[in-house]
C-alpha cells in the first residue's frame, strides 16, 4: 500500500484572496514564517477578474527547456496561453523560481514528507475549502 | 534590519521629473507608524493649510498600511492623504485590494507625489527600478481600459495599478482612484488631485521580502484570528439578506428625501443573491470577501461591495438590481465615486422639479425620476464635464451656489461632501457623519453601537463572554446597562464611538480592514490581537494604552490641521431638516439639545474645547508640542 497525497482545486470556490500563496511563502521561508513574499510562492493564483476566472496553479516540476510551439484555450470565448495554467519553472519565465536566483526551481513539497497534521499549509488558510487536502491509498 | 516596515518611501516630484528613494526616520514610524498615520505627519510637515488643492504644493501620499506584505489576515489597505479640491480640508481616502502589499515587495512604504506633470504621466515601478512614463495614449481611457494597455505594455500580467478614468482627468470633485475589482478610493476628490497632477496611473511590481520581527508568534496569532472568522463570513455568504434589508429601510429617497416606500425589497435581494452574483470575490489575503462579482444581462462582469449595491436605486427611483449595477459599472469606468455621483443626480432632478433648474441649464434634456437612461447619460456628462455635468462636477455645494435661485437649500452636505444617505435621522449615525473629517460614517463606524447595544440583556451577557467585545472593561457595564433603543439614545453611544474612531484610525496605519477589527459584532480581530499584530509584525513594543494614544495623537493632528483652516463646531453637523421633518415610524425626528450634548460629550472626550479645538492641555499630552506652537502663532490657541 501506498498513499497518493492529493490537493483537490475548485476553481468556482475561488475567491482570488491569495492567503495560499501568503502562507506558502512564509512556510518555506529560511526562518520559518520569518518573511512573506508571494513571487517565493509555490503555488501562486491566476486571476482574469474580467472573465470571472480564478485558478489556483500549484509549481509542478522544474523542466530546461521551452515547449516546442503553444497552444491556445479559449475560456468563455476567451482565448489564453497554456502558459497562463502551467506548472512548470520554465525558462520562458519567472513564475515559480526564486526571484533573486533565478535559478533556483520553486516546486510544491505538499510542506513536507508526511505533511503538517492539518494538512498543508495553503489548504489550512484557505477558509473557502477551494482547496481539499485527500489522502489516498492506493494499490502498489 | 527593518521588520514590518521596509524603511524606505518614494519621492516623485512630477514638476521636475525627479524621482527619489529615501529613507524613512524610524522615530517617525515608531510615533504615526504607518499609512495615514505617517501620512499625516509628513502631510502637516510640508504642506501649508493655505496650499490650493490644485497646485504643484499639495501633495497626494499612498501611505501602505503598516501590516501590508505580512500575513496578518486582512492587511491589505492604503491610505490615501491630500488637500481635498472639494473640502478644502485635509482628507484620506481608502482602498483594499492588493496595491499596497505590492508596494511593499517593491521597497516601500509610501509614495509621495509632489509637482504637477505639463504632459499626462503614469509611474511604473518595478522593485527598484522606477520610471515616469508616457501616458498620453492612454489619457482619456477608461480605468479598465487604461489598467489593460499598461499590462500589454509593461508585459506583465500581474502588476498591480492605481489609476484614474477621464473624471479625474477632468478634476470632477468626485473623481476616484481605482484599482482592481470593486476596489477603489473614492471619497472627497483624490481621483481630481490626480488628474491635476497629471498623472493617470500608479504601476507597481514587487519580489522583496517583508520580514517579520517575531514569526512564530505572529503566525499563532494569524491562525487564532482565522479560527474566529466563520460568523462574519456566513454574514457575508448572507448578505444581502441579514443586514441589507435593514439598511435599505433606511435609506433616503432621491435627494435625500422621504424614505425609501416598501415596495420590492424581497426581489431586489433575490436578483442580486441568486440572479445577478456570480462570485464572491476578496482583497489580497482576505477570507471574508465582502465584495460580488456580478454578471450583467450582456454578460460583461462587474463588482460590487456594501450598500453600492442600491445608492442609484434609492437616488434615481428605480427599483432595479441591474439598473444600479449598470451605472455602479459606469462609474467604476468613469473613475467616480458612487456615492457622490448619485448624490449630484438626485440633486439635479429635485432642482428640476422644483423649477430651478430648466431645460435652458441642461442643453434641452428633461430631468425626471425613474427614468434609466437619464441617469446613464447624466453619468457621462458629470465625467466628461458637459451639459449639465459641467456644473454638476464641482460637488453640491459649490455647484448650489453656482446654478443660485434657491439651490443651496438642497444641496445636502456636510462639509461641502455629499453624505451617505443613510439613516441620519438616528443619533448615532448623526452624531459619526457629523463629527469625522470627512462627511462620511465608516470612520467612526463599529459593529457594537450599530447592532449591539439595543439587544437583549441575555443576548449581551453571552456576547461579552464570547470573547468578541472590543473595548475596555469598564465599558462593560454600560454596555449591559438598558438601552433605549438607536433611534432615542444619544449619550450612551459616544464613550463607544469615541473609542471606535481612535480604533478605526490606528486600523487605517496598520493597514487592516476595519471589517477585521470593528465594523461588525463578530470581527475576528479584536483591539489587544490589532495590537499584539502589530508588536510581533515589528518588534515594537506596544500595549493597548499606547496604542490608542498614537491613534489619539493622529485624529488630533488632523484635527488641528483643519482647524487651521476653519473647522469648528458649526461645521459639526447634519444637514437641518433632520431636525425639522419626522421620518416615519418608528424613527423620531432629531432632538438638537440631546444632539448638542453629544457633541459637547464627544469633544470632552477627544481633548477639545467647546468650539472643538484641541486644548493645549490636550496636544501637550499627546506629544504635540509643535502642533499647539502653531495654534498659537496663528492665534487660535
Amino acid at each position: 500500500m501506498k498513499i497518493a497525497r492529493v490537493i483537490k482545486i475548485d476553481i468556482d470556490k475561488c475567491n482570488g484572496c491569495r492567503s495560499c500563496e501568503v502562507i506558502c511563502s512564509a512556510f518555506h521561508a529560511e526562518t520559518k514564517y520569518g518573511i512573506v513574499n508571494p513571487k517565493r510562492s509555490r503555488i501562486r493564483v491566476f486571476l482574469d477578474v474580467e472573465n470571472n476566472l480564478y485558478v489556483p496553479i500549484f509549481a509542478g516540476q522544474f523542466t530546461d527547456a521551452e515547449c516546442n510551439g503553444r497552444n491556445i484555450i479559449t475560456i468563455k470565448g476567451k482565448e489564453y496561453g497554456d502558459c497562463s495554467f502551467c506548472r512548470a519553472s520554465c525558462p520562458s519565465r519567472d513564475l515559480f523560481k526564486e526571484p533573486d536566483a533565478k535559478d533556483i526551481p520553486l516546486k510544491c513539497d505538499m510542506c513536507g514528507e508526511p505533511p503538517p497534521t492539518e494538512g498543508p499549509l495553503c489548504v489550512r488558510w484557505c477558509l473557502e475549502k477551494a482547496l481539499i487536502y485527500v489522502e489516498k491509498n492506493i494499490e502498489e | 534590519m527593518n521588520y514590518g516596515w521596509i524603511g524606505s518611501n518614494l519621492e516623485v516630484d512630477l514638476s521636475r521629473g525627479k524621482i527619489e528613494k529615501t529613507e524613512v526616520d524610524s522615530k517617525l514610524n515608531q510615533t504615526y507608524l504607518s499609512g495615514r498615520g505617517t501620512n499625516t505627519k509628513i502631510f502637516w510637515d510640508r504642506v501649508q493649510p493655505e496650499t490650493p488643492p490644485f497646485s504643484e504644493n499639495n501633495l497626494l501620499i499612498f501611505g501602505a498600511g503598516l501590516l501590508c506584505g505580512t500575513a496578518a489576515p486582512g492587511a491589505n489597505h492604503t491610505a490615501l492623504t491630500t488637500k481635498s479640491p472639494q473640502t478644502n480640508l485635509q482628507t484620506y481616502s481608502n482602498l483594499g485590494g492588493f496595491w499596497g502589499p505590492e508596494l511593499k515587495h517593491a521597497g516601500y512604504d509610501a509614495v509621495i507625489i509632489s509637482g504637477k506633470s505639463t504632459q499626462p504621466t503614469y509611474l511604473w515601478v518595478n522593485d527598484g527600478n522606477v520610471e515616469i512614463r508616457d501616458a498620453s495614449h492612454i489619457w482619456g481611457k477608461d480605468t479598465r481600459e487604461t489598467q489593460r494597455i499598461i499590462r500589454e505594455e509593461l508585459k506583465k500580467e500581474e502588476i498591480q495599478i492605481l489609476c484614474i478614468g477621464p473624471a479625474g482627468e477632468n478634476k470632477v470633485y468626485a473623481a476616484s482612484i481605482e484599482h482592481s475589482s470593486g476596489v477603489s478610493a473614492s471619497r472627497a476628490g483624490v481621483g481630481a488631485v490626480m488628474g491635476d497632477k497629471r498623472i493617470k496611473a500608479i504601476a507597481v511590481y514587487g519580489t522583496k521580502d517583508v520580514s517579520i520581527a517575531k514569526p512564530a508568534e505572529f503566525i499563532e496569532l494569524c491562525e487564532k484570528i482565522l479560527k474566529k472568522t466563520d460568523r462574519i463570513r456566513t454574514f457575508f455568504d448572507n448578505w444581502s439578506y441579514e443586514s441589507a434589508q435593514g439598511m435599505m429601510d433606511q435609506m433616503a429617497y432621491g435627494n435625500l428625501g422621504e424614505q425609501i416606500p416598501k415596495t420590492n425589497s424581497g426581489k431586489l435581494h433575490e436578483d442580486f443573491v441568486n440572479r445577478f452574483r456570480v462570485r464572491k470575490i476578496a482583497c489580497y489575503n482576505c477570507n471574508l470577501r465582502c465584495k460580488s462579482a456580478i454578471r450583467l444581462s450582456g454578460g460583461e462582469y462587474s463588482f460590487v461591495k456594501c450598500q453600492s449595491w442600491f445608492t442609484f436605486m434609492f437616488a434615481c427611483k428605480i427599483h432595479d438590481f441591474e439598473f444600479n449595477q449598470k451605472c455602479y459599472n459606469l462609474c467604476e469606468r468613469y473613475g467616480l465615486d458612487a456615492i457622490s455621483t448619485a448624490n449630484y443626480i438626485a440633486f439635479a432632478i429635485d432642482l428640476y422639479e422644483k423649477g430651478i433648474l430648466t431645460q435652458k441649464d441642461t442643453d434641452g434634456v428633461h430631468l425626471e425620476w425613474g427614468n434609466d437612461n437619464l441617469a446613464f447619460l447624466l453619468i457621462k456628462n458629470i465625467a466628461r464635464k458637459e451639459g449639465i455635468g459641467a456644473i454638476l462636477a464641482k460637488g453640491v455645494y459649490e455647484a448650489s451656489r453656482l446654478i443660485g435661485r434657491g439651490a443651496e437649500e438642497y444641496a445636502h452636505h456636510i462639509k461641502k461632501l455629499e453624505v451617505v444617505p443613510f439613516g441620519l435621522y438616528t443619533p448615532y449615525r448623526a452624531l459619526r457623519t457629523s463629527i469625522t473629517d470627512r462627511a462620511d460614517m465608516t470612520r467612526a463606524e463599529a459593529g457594537v453601537p450599530q447592532h449591539g447595544l439595543a439587544a437583549l440583556r441575555e443576548w449581551k451577557e453571552k456576547y461579552l463572554e464570547s470573547g468578541f467585545f472590543s473595548y475596555p472593561k469598564e465599558f462593560e457595564k454600560i454596555f449591559l446597562e438598558d438601552f433605549v433603543g438607536l433611534a432615542k439614545d444619544y449619550e450612551k453611544i459616544v464613550p463607544f464611538t469615541s473609542h471606535d474612531v481612535d480604533k478605526n484610525t490606528l486600523a487605517d496605519c496598520s493597514g487592516l480592514c476595519i471589517f477585521w477589527t470593528g465594523f461588525w459584532r463578530y470581527n475576528p480581530i479584536n483591539f489587544n490581537d490589532h495590537i499584539k499584530l502589530i508588536s510581533y509584525g515589528t518588534g515594537l513594543e506596544l500595549n493597548e494604552a499606547e496604542g490608542m494614544a498614537i491613534a489619539k495623537k493622529i485624529g488630533t493632528l488632523i484635527r488641528a490641521y483643519n482647524v487651521i483652516l476653519g473647522i469648528r463646531r458649526k461645521d459639526d453637523k447634519i444637514p437641518e431638516k433632520y431636525f425639522r421633518e419626522a421620518p416615519p415610524s418608528p424613527y423620531f425626528k432629531l432632538d438638537r439639545n440631546k444632539f448638542n450634548q453629544m457633541i459637547d460629550e464627544y469633544y470632552k472626550l477627544r481633548g477639545w474645547d467647546s468650539q472643538g479645538i484641541p486644548t493645549k492641555e490636550t496636544l501637550g499630552e499627546l506629544s504635540l508640542d509643535f502642533v499647539k506652537l502653531e495654534l498659537e502663532r496663528r492665534g487660535i490657541l
